[in-house]
């Protein structure tokens, strides 16, 4: 959870199986709390980057293997 | 200033065929023991998080409880063989520690053990390293590169202590299906000798099921397994696997393990921990696509005219390259500096490899297509 700066206060990532359980989690525990006057929720679809490294799903190809190796 | 034993096993017939290949520009090589894939980002991911939360200390020389309990758990649903986490399992720096702790436990000097030949380049030296005795079976292209029981009978002594297996095989894709195995397993309870037996291309097994050599109860005891993530989860450089066996041999290993190595490392263990829980569906993806892969080079090779059978595991294939007159390291060399391919002679698996050569298709169909191209071009220039 983050203090961030701009339109909203906090941004909270929240991990969970399916929409429904994230839906749930967002509507139980966190528009609950004391202090929360609105929450808006983001759903991650497809993730293509992490920390620089690309994730497509056909990788494969081109990588660093050495030429001959046992 | 060397000892004895570093003098006397030999340098791999790899590293000198790497040293050539690598020298050169714009190879393309069919010469590599390792997937093309990128570990599953899953796999990654965890490891990544296990550095993030600071689990960065030794585990147990054993390694992981959980590690060790879902391999076990995972050995008997796969492979229906049950091993106790506790005191049978011994997570290790990949398979090739696995051999050599395997090894070095159950060899005295002037012990004979018996090795496959062709066969991984890193067991007969590894008996040599421990003074055993090597003694060597000549696998035959006719029976596929099995093993079987004249020939299994043929090379036991009374100073046989073990014998190492590897199906299905690198170098030569060869497998063992569970009737293979029924027909050896009673030579080997008659003569109480160990079996170690390396499974780790075990889930790369096409329309043949795999057969774990320990799932025959007669002669589990007498089993020392030796398996990783390497090659089903594409984790080669990450350098883990594991050894399974009956208590006494356990320990025993786990005494020169915890000498040697300590523990695996940590984020690799969390890593693969990972992989065992979630990633099976990624590991049946990368077997369906060697598999088509493997259909694909089989033909080409046996299309241009040199024998190849259809291998039922690995990603290796073995073609007979006699009718070319050349001999494999011949073979290997021209074809280096005429078509610019890489591949590997079959003498660096032992000398029954002579007249074949080892094609790896861990690549892309494109990339196949184009090597198995240039290789025809070179066959059909050198053919008698």
């Amino acid at each position: 959870m983050y203090l961030l700066s701009g339109e909203f206060e906090f941004v909270a990532i929240v991990k969970g199986k399916t929409m429904q359980q994230v839906a749930h989690f967002v509507a139980s525990k966190l528009a609950c709390v004391e202090g929360v006057t609105g929450t808006t929720t983001f759903f991650v679809l497809k993730q293509y980057k992490n920390n620089g490294v690309v994730l497509i799903e056909d990788e494969d190809g081109k990588n660093d293997r050495l030429v001959v190796t046992p | 200033m060397l000892s004895d034993r570093a003098k006397i096993i030999k340098p791999s017939g790899i590293r000198k065929f790497f040293d050539l290949a690598s020298q050169m520009e714009g190879v393309i090589s069919l010469g590599v023991g390792e997937p093309d894939f990128t570990t599953p980002w899953r796999i990654r991911e965890a490891a990544i998080y296990s550095i993030e939360k600071g689990r960065t200390f030794y585990t147990a020389n054993r390694g992981l409880i959980e590690l060790r309990r879902e391999i076990c758990q995972y050995y008997k649903d796969r492979f229906h063989v049950s091993y106790d986490p506790e005191k049978e399992c011994i997570v290790t720096v990949g398979g090739s520690e696995g051999i050599d702790i395997a090894i070095r436990a159950i060899i005295n000097p002037g012990d004979e053990m018996i090795v496959l030949d062709p066969g991984y380049v890193a067991y007969t030296p590894g008996v040599e390293l421990s003074e055993g005795i090597p003694v060597a079976i000549t696998l035959r292209q006719e029976d596929e590169f099995k093993l079987t029981p004249e020939l299994l009978k043929a090379a036991i002594t009374p100073k046989t202590k073990a014998i190492l297996l590897n199906y299905p095989c690198n170098p030569t894709g060869g497998f063992m299906t569970r009737d293979d195995y029924a027909k050896i397993v009673p030579i080997l309870k008659e003569s109480g000798i160990i079996v170690i037996s390396d499974e780790i291309y075990g889930e790369l097994s096409y329309e043949e099921e795999f057969c774990s050599i320990a799932s025959f109860e007669e002669i589990k005891d007498q089993c020392i397994i030796i398996n990783g993530f390497s090659k089903a989860f594409a984790m080669t450089g990450w350098r883990l696997g594991y050894v399974l066996s009956n208590p006494i041999l356990s320990k025993a290993m786990t005494k020169i393990h915890q000498y040697i190595i300590m523990s695996a490392p940590s984020p690799a263990q969390y890593g693969a921990l990972e992989g065992l829980k979630y990633c099976q569906e990624d590991v049946l993806k990368m077997r369906d696509s060697y598999m088509t892969r493997r259909n694909f080079v089989v033909k080409a090779f046996n299309d241009m005219g040199l024998e190849t059978f259809k291998p039922q595991g690995a990603f290796y294939v073995f073609p007979c390259i006699k009718s070319t007159g050349l001999t494999s390291d011949e073979f290997c060399e021209k074809l280096l500096e005429d078509q610019k391919v890489a591949c590997v002679p079959g003498t660096a698996f032992g000398p029954a490899g002579e007249g074949f050569i080892r094609v790896s298709y861990a690549y892309s169909i494109e990339e196949l297509k184009v090597a198995t191209e240039k290789i025809k071009i070179f066959v059909e220039k050198y053919r008698k």
